[in-house]
């Protein structure tokens, strides 16, 4: 299984890989974006089964991206891992198809319930 | 005054163990001078654009938790320190802490808050610290957190409760 990681932060990306690797997802092919641009690039040449991503992003944001996806019939599993989250932020993402809006930090169990709904 | 508006030390920890993915232990301290050397410092606001919260670290505790963040060797940080410097891949892995770290002073204070300035390695005099400290909402909290496998550092909160 293919996972891309979109963050603008490198140290972000890598917390991310580690808490995938301690919830137990060991096997997967990750592959990593800066932002919403790069992301969108990667996606479309290598089709990724799920992308976990962060909101606030240079270029392109994150909630730019999956709108983007959309428009464009991209189908992909999709979650926000982010540090700012209001409630219309989580209501747009749960909108346009994100499967779940987490928030940083989280928990190991927030971390596992959230990936069980893209990584299952 | 209600010391409750700031993280406990152990939620502290918790954030930072989350974080950078190794012990540490943060302590209450008694006040320091932060105009005395370095510091990097955040200003969080509220949704209404309302500044509520400083946080403060100094150039050790700046180091630190930057290099530990990306598992950076402490020996580079440790010279960092002895220059007095905060190289910037280091400033912008402190900028995540003290971002991520809106939520960690927010959840306690009931707030939502947003990193609205990040100042990396400057001077602040200490009067102007003084005259912050002088408005009757400021509320200060001092501690020292040590970082496992680098070293300790002080950090400085105030929050206009």
């Amino acid at each position: 299984m293919k996972v891309l990681i979109v963050d603008d932060s490198t140290a972000m990306r890598m917390i991310v890989k580690k808490a995938l690797r301690q919830a137990g997802y060991s096997g997967l092919d990750i592959v990593e974006a800066s932002d919403g641009n790069e992301a969108l690039k990667v996606i479309e040449e290598s089709s990724p089964d799920a992308v976990l991503c962060d909101w606030n992003m240079p270029n392109m944001s994150g909630i730019e991206l999956l709108g983007n996806l959309n428009d464009k019939g991209l189908s992909v599993k999709f979650g926000f891992i982010t540090t700012e989250a209001t409630d219309k932020m989580k209501q747009e993402a749960l909108d346009k198809g994100s499967a779940f809006f987490l928030t940083k930090p989280f928990t190991p169990e927030a971390f596992e319930e959230a990936m069980g709904k893209v990584l299952s | 005054m209600s010391a409750d508006i700031f993280p406990p030390v152990e939620k502290i920890d918790e954030f930072m163990n989350f974080l950078l993915q190794r012990k540490v232990h943060t302590e209450n301290i008694d006040a320091w001078d932060i105009g005395g050397s370095k510091a990097s410092v955040a200003v969080y606001k509220k949704e209404t654009g309302q500044a509520f919260a400083f946080w403060i670290c100094d150039n050790e505790c700046s180091n630190w938790l930057g290099a530990s963040l990306s598992m950076l060797p402490a020996n580079v940080a440790e010279n960092n320190i002895k220059d007095g410097e905060l190289p910037k891949n280091i400033a912008e892995n402190l900028h995540e802490v003290m971002n991520i770290g809106a939520n960690l002073i927010g959840d306690q204070s009931h707030q939502r808050l947003v990193l609205a300035k990040f100042d990396p390695n400057i001077s602040i005099s200490q009067d102007k610290i003084n005259v912050i400290l002088k408005n009757p909402k400021a509320q200060p909290f001092y501690a020292s957190i040590d970082v496992e496998g680098y070293g300790t550092g002080k950090m400085a909160m105030i929050i206009f409760a």
